[in-house]
């Protein structure tokens, strides 16, 4: 089962986050609201190309036409994305699994 | 609104690399929409960093992605270049070998180059600091500045900040019962404030309140104590012979730089200045610090009208004023009559240039084995390409294939090349005179240096190759009407370059070492093979050193085995400088010495006229060398009165014989004249020691037993005289090696290229040459068929490079006063190495295709 790397798991959740008006702006600034992390346009562009090249991410460019707003790339999330998506939290689950008591153990030790 | 239009034009450029024009606009919106509203949040400083700090991570991602989206093509580029580069394994390594090599010897001279221009450069304050000394007309000399002077300018001078002056003492030092000899460096407080030498241990500033206090460089403290923190303990030091206990107040750490000021002991140079350093009879380097605010060039400009009230003036047009120079001219920009001897290594920036000169000319060679060999090539390759195109390979496509097989190339020579240069480092170091002992990964220069250089080399050797294959009519190629063969014009002129360059490296080389052993074996008028010379008034006392015992030593050192002759003097060799008016009234330094009767003798001069009186006392008598008579005196000079040659003897000796010039000093200057004293009776200090040269060692050994009964606690002194004269020529001695060095390297590199096109040219006549062999050519003939235009090139190359290394060497040997003829053999010699080797090059190709059965030759297919 494929998995996501941690940046296009970022990229993702945002766009499900945004639901039908997720596109380069919106996801950036979602991100940079949410989490405070500072992404540049190219790492997005990049991970779009890439996620829609596999199947995870739909790219779908609107143009509203003269006099209504510009042209811009909306990406909505695929059925196999959300699939990639649980599996990268089911590893996450996996990999975290216990893991509390033996940090909280760690830091009483300390 | 123009701007917004333009940068929208910018993105979408930076971003359409590999995309639908569409999209990109889209993001190149995105990006703008974003920063119009930093802009009205933030600021136009805000945005235009944020807007920097986007398109530089931007242009990192695009490159990442790009390469992740094309793994399969990069990893086919590189397979498809690993396997072309084994199949032509020799090419590849002559490649690989010549420009390592290249790349190896430019990572050297960069080192050196970064070296010469950053001296002393580790001082804070470098460009507000200036050196001071004193003129003197009367004497034409130059000698450090008083004592007071320092002093005075800051207290006077607004501009002037800061002062310290610096005087170097022998002097000898006592640890426990251990006595050395050392090189004291006597200063004062301000080298502290003004230079930027770091501290291990202790502090600065005890120089002027703990007047016993002595500091240490980090190897001297290594030397004497280890490992340890030495602060504390005392060091017995020799003042006006006395031992005085000085406590160790600090330790200096490794000096972080290349440093004109080099010491291994400070101590306060209050305790060899009179009056506590206010005394104007003492001299002392002088080294100012001027106000950051002031312009060093101004200050300059106007330092005498500063200085002049200082100064008494001297009478009838005689002048005495001071000079000032930046401290950071002093290496590379020293005109060698700034005398200030405090400071060492002045160096030119012509030892710079020839080296990055040679450097780029073997690149240069190097390159063009590249260019040549990939043309040469390509005959082979021309199928290959021609499938491509066939394929539906599109132009740029093809030419990333082949740039992509030159940076394979490229990546492992500077591999190579850096692991060839850490190697041989050292020896490099030693050859220069450098002390580069490692390389400094982090110095970002470097960085740069081998990212510039991997830039060139890419676009020289890689970019003329694959333009010009990939230009190639798909039509031409399957009809092999395409020609591409040695024949090519540029390919020829290439190597007649190459060649021409190797000759003039191998003559220049020859002309220096002829030189270099002309200087070194030819001592004109005299013999000064086999003579040991020593200076007893070095470190004996005065009151030690009576006339008897001197003489009763030299009796005992004659009576050795291995001894021919000695013979006392009163200076060293060439004796000790004076000036004196010559005849047509102007000053010119001579040398004057005080010696025995036999002193010709011993030292093989040879007389040219003498003329003895017969009477019994032949003491006190005068000779003067050649350039003497003809310089100072009228016709014959044997006869005449002359003033006797110590200073305050104002009554006049006869000259009794002119003896020939002896080079008691580089040659690159004209002979000294020289006025010699006959006089059993002078003061003698020196002695010259004439010995069997199979006697060696014994009468080293000899003569250091001797010395020691006679002056017991003393330090012995003495020195070859060869050795004396090679030290004059230790700048000819390593430019002769780093020229024969880069002469071999250049006859290599032209060499395996040629033996790579031979290879070629063989491989693609075989069955020419085998046909030939079957209908009976002799081996001869065969090898007149192969080499004959390849020679023909050689010659060429020869013939261009004969006048240019005559003029070369010639404008070389123009800074010698006594130099030798170019004559014709050196020509020949060079001619001959190069039309030798490279007849051997080719010839041994040829032979082993001889040696194959031509049958077997003809009947592949």
């Amino acid at each position: 089962m494929e998995t996501l790397s941690r940046s296009d798991e970022i990229f993702v959740l945002s766009i499900l986050r945004l639901k039908d008006n997720a596109y380069g702006l919106t996801i950036v600034q979602e991100i940079e609201a949410r989490t405070g992390k500072k992404i540049t346009f190219g790492a997005l562009w990049v991970s779009m190309d890439i996620l829609a090249k596999k199947g995870l991410v739909n790219k779908r460019v609107e143009d509203p036409g003269k006099g209504c707003g510009r042209k811009k790339i909306y990406y909505t999330v695929t059925p196999e994305g959300v699939i990639a998506l649980e599996a990268t939290r089911e590893l996450n689950k996996k990999l975290w699994r216990g893991m509390a008591v033996l940090i909280n153990g760690t830091k009483g030790v300390s | 609104m123009n701007s917004d239009s333009l940068l929208i034009h910018f993105l979408t450029w930076i971003f359409g690399q590999g995309h639908q024009g569409d999209e990109t606009v889209t993001i190149a919106n995105d990006i703008l929409e974003y920063y119009t509203s930093i802009i009205k949040t933030e600021g136009r400083l805000e945005a235009a960093k944020w807007m920097t700090w986007q398109l530089v991570g931007s242009v990192c991602s695009l490159i990442y992605g790009k390469l992740k989206w094309r793994q399969g093509m990069l990893k086919n580029y590189l397979k498809i270049g690993v396997r072309n580069l084994k199949k032509n394994r020799v090419y590849t390594v002559i490649n690989i070998v010549g420009l390592s090599v290249a790349i190896a010897w430019s990572l050297l001279v960069f080192h050196y180059v970064y070296d010469e221009f950053n001296y002393d450069k580790f001082h804070r304050d470098i460009d507000q600091l200036a050196l001071v000394n004193t003129e003197n007309s009367r004497y034409e000399m130059f000698v450090p500045a008083h004592a007071p002077l320092g002093q005075m300018l800051v207290a006077d001078q607004p501009e002037v900040i800061g002062a310290v002056r610096l005087n170097r003492e022998n002097s000898f030092i006592k640890i426990g019962s251990e006595i050395s000899e050392v090189d004291l460096l006597a200063t004062d407080s301000g080298f502290f404030s003004i230079f930027s030498f770091p501290m291990k241990w202790g502090s600065g500033n005890a120089l002027d309140n703990q007047p016993r206090a002595i500091y240490l460089s980090e190897e001297t403290a290594f030397k004497y104590y280890g490992n340890v923190n030495p602060l504390g303990n005392t060091i017995a030091v020799n003042i006006d012979d006395k031992y005085e206990e000085f406590e160790i107040a600090g330790v200096f750490a490794k000096i972080p730089g290349a440093s004109s000021l080099t010491f291994s002991h400070l101590i306060s140079i209050n305790h060899f200045l009179k009056d506590y350093g206010t005394s104007w009879d003492d001299n002392a380097s002088l080294i100012i610090k001027i106000n950051a605010g002031t312009e060093m060039d101004d200050f300059i400009s106007g330092f005498d009208d500063i200085t002049r009230p200082y100064l008494d003036p001297l009478s009838d047009g005689e002048y005495l004023k001071y000079n000032i120079m930046p401290f950071a001219d002093f290496h590379l920009h020293h005109d060698g009559f700034f005398f200030f001897p405090i400071l060492e290594g002045a160096s030119t920036i012509q030892p710079s240039l020839v080296l990055i000169g040679i450097a780029l000319l073997i690149l240069l060679l190097a390159s063009i084995n590249y260019v040549n060999l990939a043309l040469a090539c390509m005959t082979r390759r021309i199928k290959e390409i021609g499938i491509y195109k066939m394929m539906g390979a599109a132009r740029k496509q093809i030419i990333q294939q082949l740039l992509g097989e030159s940076i394979i190339v490229i990546l492992i020579t500077f591999t190579v090349g850096f692991l060839l240069s850490q190697w041989v480092l050292p020896a490099f170091s030693l050859l220069t005179g450098k002390s580069i002992t490692s390389f400094n990964p982090g110095n970002p220069m470097l960085l740069y240096f081998m990212a510039g250089l991997s830039l060139l080399l890419l676009s020289v050797i890689a970019i003329y190759p694959a333009a010009i294959l990939s230009k190639i009519e798909l039509t031409k190629i399957l009809h092999s009407r395409y020609r591409l063969s040695s024949r090519n014009f540029l390919s020829k002129c290439l190597i007649i370059f190459q060649f021409a360059i190797s000759v003039f490296l191998i003559i220049v080389t020859l002309v220096i070492s002829k030189q270099h052993k002309f200087m070194m074996s030819d001592h004109f008028g005299s013999d000064l093979n086999n003579v040991i010379e020593v200076n007893l008034d070095y470190s004996i006392k005065r009151q030690q050193l009576t006339h008897e015992r001197v003489l009763d030593f030299k009796a005992k050192l004659l009576s050795a085995q291995g001894v021919s002759g000695v013979v006392c003097a009163s200076y060293r060799l060439g004796g000790a400088a004076t000036i004196r008016k010559d005849r047509d009234g102007n000053n010119r330094i001579v040398c004057i010495n005080q010696v025995e009767p036999d002193y010709f003798n011993a030292l093989g001069l040879k007389m040219d006229k003498w003329a003895l009186p017969e009477d019994e006392k032949i003491n006190r008598y005068l000779v003067v060398t050649r350039s003497y008579a003809d310089a100072f005196l009228e016709a014959n000079p044997l006869g005449q009165l002359l003033e006797r040659a110590m200073y305050g003897h104002s009554k006049d000796s006869k000259i009794v014989g002119v003896v020939e010039d002896f080079n008691t000093q580089s040659l690159k200057s004209d002979m000294t004249p020289q006025v010699i004293e006959i006089n059993p009776d002078a003061g003698f200090s020196t002695l010259y020691i004439r010995f069997n040269s199979e006697h060696t060692k014994s009468v080293v050994n000899m003569l250091k037993r001797e010395y020691e009964v006679y002056w017991p606690d003393t330090l012995i002194e003495y020195h070859f005289i060869s050795d004396i004269i090679s030290e004059f020529y230790v700048e000819e001695a390593r430019w002769k090696k780093i020229v024969k060095i880069s002469a071999f390297v250049a006859l290599f590199i032209a060499c395996s290229g040629l033996f790579g096109l031979s290879l070629l040219v063989i491989v693609r006549r075989t069955k020419e040459i085998s046909i030939r062999q079957v209908l009976g050519a002799s081996s001869v003939q065969l090898h007149q068929l192969v080499q004959k235009d390849f020679l023909r090139l050689v010659v060429t190359g020869i013939l261009l490079a004969c006048p240019l290394s005559y003029w070369c060497a010639r404008s070389w040997l123009n800074d010698f006063a006594h130099r030798t003829p170019i004559s014709w053999w050196i020509f020949v010699v060079g001619a001959f190495i190069a039309f030798l080797t490279a007849m051997l090059t080719i010839g041994i190709q040829v032979i082993r295709n001889i040696n194959k059965d031509p049958a077997a030759n003809l009947r592949i297919e």
